[in-house]
């Protein structure tokens, strides 16, 4: 009987706990000190930019994103339908209302003219998800909201450090949130950031981050005494958690480095099954450069699918299907999107199939789960 | 600038970085796992409380409560205006209108005699909060929301293992909010909880935490795949946070008779100038048992405040006021409050002194802050600072 190889490992540096110690002994365990600024300032070397905000979740970085975006009650947001509420919740909560476009199927990503053929005169925002650390195509999205004051918000939930024409995504829009969740690497189990490219909306958005309260400019002296000025909620992350990301943040070339190891093993070793045409792999577009969050491919029905995650999983090996589309949804029916109509996303999101796939796990691990689903397709391996 | 004697000083009780290693080397450091259950267990028993749901702090707690009061654009929430804001702005955020109630002068907490002039026929949510976890009068409270039918959401954020009566803090209303931010008697850094009172709230409250999502159920196999189920957002208070608290919650008899030890000391100490009648100390109705989260004087006037706290300061001392009243900030101006609306508030609000009290103080450090303040009122050469009665 082989060990078990699960979907995700968090990984660890070492150093974690010492940093967490280091912590209480320093005397700020709540959010917003010295581990919370040194996470910042180490995000802002590996993206950039500094303009950024760390965050509870990568779902209060999208809150913060939402209330900047200074919404109407009625007003709309463009965003896929092939990816997690998380968006649409942030949304829907300050009044919004999602309007769901449909993928693209090479990348998985939101598909330009779909995006083009949903804008009306309410669309305020479109927000991209940047799906498996593949960038969106920005340039064309860009260029739609270009003479329109249409804002963008970037879901960068799976890409950090990942670019597009060399630039790091996050900072393309007019904000970028990240996620340093359990199943991301760097992690500190749940965790976020949130970017602000206009440097105009930083101190509001240092204000929504605090409660509402002007706290942080408190602290710079900058007023005698903080007090409640605005909406918002308790997006701050413990520097507990912040001491945890810092010691992952400072090792990130080397996690990439590895992480990118693992992915060429996995994409050489499965092209033969490509070739083939029994699965597709994806596929980077040439000015992207991924961070390699993930390994992803079509299979060619829902119900091979099926039968390879059972063939997976009773030989120890964890594989995992993807999103439910948002608008076929529980709550997508209750918010009367059950008529829409997106052949592409409820396509794939049957036939999509996600591979273990972190820092530790080991070459010899790739080669038995890539071994196993040869088996499945009774071709024969030269691994 | 640091301070011999903080206001408030992280601890370690116990096992914390011992069960963060655990949650480590078990390779779940997010999510719901073993100490989310641990701590969530620990607490539904002790309290006596139908549900308790780990959050990532106070105020998430709060804006879960507020979605599940299902309030629509309008409706009313009467809450203190004494309070954080994070009280009035998980309900603001629900397109809810705060309608701000005076305090009592003597527990500082919700009046109960104000509510029935407060209360329209778009009142939904009565929020009382529990000032220093002394708490507020529930049995009236409660006796409000009954007889109109109201929802009642206690925002026990300082008042975890406090009694009123029999009844632990937070499961009296039909939501409570705990907080166990660093500054807490019980904490992970910043976290909180949400305690659920009717069973039939729990399922919506369970999406709600995770996204909207139906993730736990099918967690636990009661459903093929995940969906999205509702409205929320990321709530839940990762596994690595639970297992710090895990430690900091077993020991919570240890923490309270250590700072109940401290409440007392100040509490012997300070008399005298209470019976001078230099300041007032804390009032604690009949029947409560406290948690000993906080010790605060009132001082005679704002300048006295102003003078008390540089007097502490200069001799490493931090002692910090309190809330700014929220019906006299930027946002309750914006909203139509005055100023002299709520004078109980406002007077509290400008003479309110709290104490450093943490569980690592020691009796000594205790003294040396007490002879400081008596050093103020009646010590030394220097001159008395002028009252204003």
């Amino acid at each position: 009987m082989h060990d078990q190889i699960p979907f995700y490992k968090p990984f660890m540096t070492g150093r974690e706990l010492d940093f967490i110690s280091e912590c209480v002994l320093q005397g700020q365990t709540s959010g917003n000190g010295p581990y919370t600024r040194l996470c910042e300032r180490l995000i802002g070397n590996i993206i950039g930019s500094g303009h950024l905000l760390l965050t509870t979740s990568c779902s209060s970085g999208l809150h913060i994103a939402a209330l900047l975006c200074d919404l109407e009650p009625g007003d709309e947001v463009v965003m896929p339908a092939y990816c997690s509420p998380v968006a649409a919740n942030a949304f829907l909560s300050v009044g919004a209302r999602p309007v769901f476009a449909d993928v693209d199927s090479d990348t998985l990503n939101i598909d330009i003219e779909q995006v083009e053929s949903c804008l009306t005169d309410r669309t305020r925002v479109i927000l991209p998800l940047h799906y498996s650390g593949t960038a969106c195509d920005m340039s064309r999205l860009l260029k739609i909201t270009e003479d329109k004051t249409i804002r963008v918000v970037e879901d960068v939930s799976e890409g950090f450090g990942a670019r597009y024409h060399g630039k790091a995504l996050g900072c393309l829009g007019d904000f970028g949130v990240f996620s340093f969740h359990e199943t991301r690497d760097p992690t500190c189990g749940e965790g976020g950031a949130i970017v602000i490219n206009n440097p105009a909306q930083y101190e509001r958005a240092e204000i929504i981050r605090e409660k509402g309260t002007n706290r942080s400019q408190f602290f710079r002296g900058q007023v005698d005494k903080y007090t409640c000025v605005d909406s918002g909620n308790s997006y701050v992350l413990s520097d507990l958690l912040a001491a945890f990301l810092s010691a992952q943040l400072e090792t990130f070339e080397q996690i990439q480095s590895q992480r990118r190891v693992l992915y060429e093993l996995y994409l050489k070793t499965l092209a033969p099954l490509a070739e083939r045409g029994l699965i597709r792999l994806p596929a980077t577009p040439a000015d992207c450069q991924i961070n390699y969050h993930g390994l992803f491919f079509l299979v060619k029905t829902g119900q091979v699918r099926k039968d390879l995650l059972s063939h997976l999983n009773s030989r120890g090996i964890s594989a995992a299907c993807h999103f439910s589309p948002l608008h076929k949804s529980t709550m997508g029916k209750r918010l009367g999107y059950e008529s829409v109509v997106l052949p592409v996303t409820e396509d794939v999101s049957r036939r999509i199939v996600r591979l273990p796939f972190y820092h530790d796990l080991e070459s010899h691990q790739v080669l038995r789960v890539v071994q196993t689903i040869f088996d499945f397709y009774a071709v024969k391996a030269d691994l | 600038m640091s301070y011999r004697i903080p206001f408030n000083k992280p601890f370690i009780v116990g096992r914390e970085l011992h069960y963060m290693a655990e949650a480590v080397s078990a390779g779940q450091i997010g999510g719901a796992g073993r100490f989310v259950q641990a701590c969530e267990g620990l607490m539904e028993k002790r309290f006596g409380a139908e549900r308790v749901l780990l959050t990532t702090s106070c105020t998430s707690a709060l804006e879960m409560a507020a979605i599940l009061c299902n309030l629509e654009p309008g409706d009313e929430v009467i809450l203190p205006s004494y309070t954080f804001v994070s009280t009035a702005n998980a309900f603001l955020l629900q397109g809810a209108k705060l309608v701000f109630v005076d305090i009592r002068p003597d527990t500082l907490n919700l009046d109960e005699s104000h509510m029935d002039s407060a209360i329209t026929d778009r009142t939904r949510v009565i929020v009382p909060v529990h000032y220093a976890g002394v708490p507020a009068e529930m049995n009236a409270v409660n006796r409000i929301a009954g007889q109109r039918g109201l929802m009642v959401v206690e925002d026990a954020a300082q008042g975890v293992n406090a009694r009123y009566h029999d009844a632990y803090q937070g499961t009296m209303g039909d939501f409570g909010c705990y907080s166990f931010h660093e500054t807490k008697n019980f904490t992970c850094g910043e976290g909180g909880a949400l305690v659920v009172r009717n069973p039939d709230h729990i399922q919506r409250a369970e999406y709600i935490r995770q996204d909207g999502t139906n993730r736990h159920e099918f967690l636990h196999g009661m459903v093929e795949c995940d969906e999205w189920m509702d409205l929320g957002a990321s709530y839940l208070l990762p596994e690595l946070l639970a297992a710090f608290l895990y430690a900091q919650l077993e020991n919570m008899d240890q923490i309270t008779s250590r700072r109940q030890a401290v409440y007392h000391r100040y509490h012997e100490n300070l008399v005298p100038l209470e019976q001078r009648g230099d300041i007032r100390l804390p009032f604690i109705p009949g029947g409560c048992t406290i948690n000993y989260h906080m010790f605060y004087i009132l001082l005679p006037s704002e300048p006295v405040r102003a003078a008390l706290i540089e007097h502490l300061k200069a001799r490493g001392i931090l002692a910090v006021f309190h809330y700014v009243s929220l019906h006299a900030s930027p946002m309750g101006l914006s909203m139509g409050y005055r100023k002299g609306m709520l004078p109980v508030t406002e007077d509290v609000s400008d003479r309110l002194l709290r104490l450093p009290l943490y569980f690592d103080l020691t009796d000594t450090q205790v003294d040396e802050v007490t002879s400081a303040i008596r050093n103020f009122f009646c010590g030394g050469k220097q001159e008395l600072p002028v009252l204003i009665r």
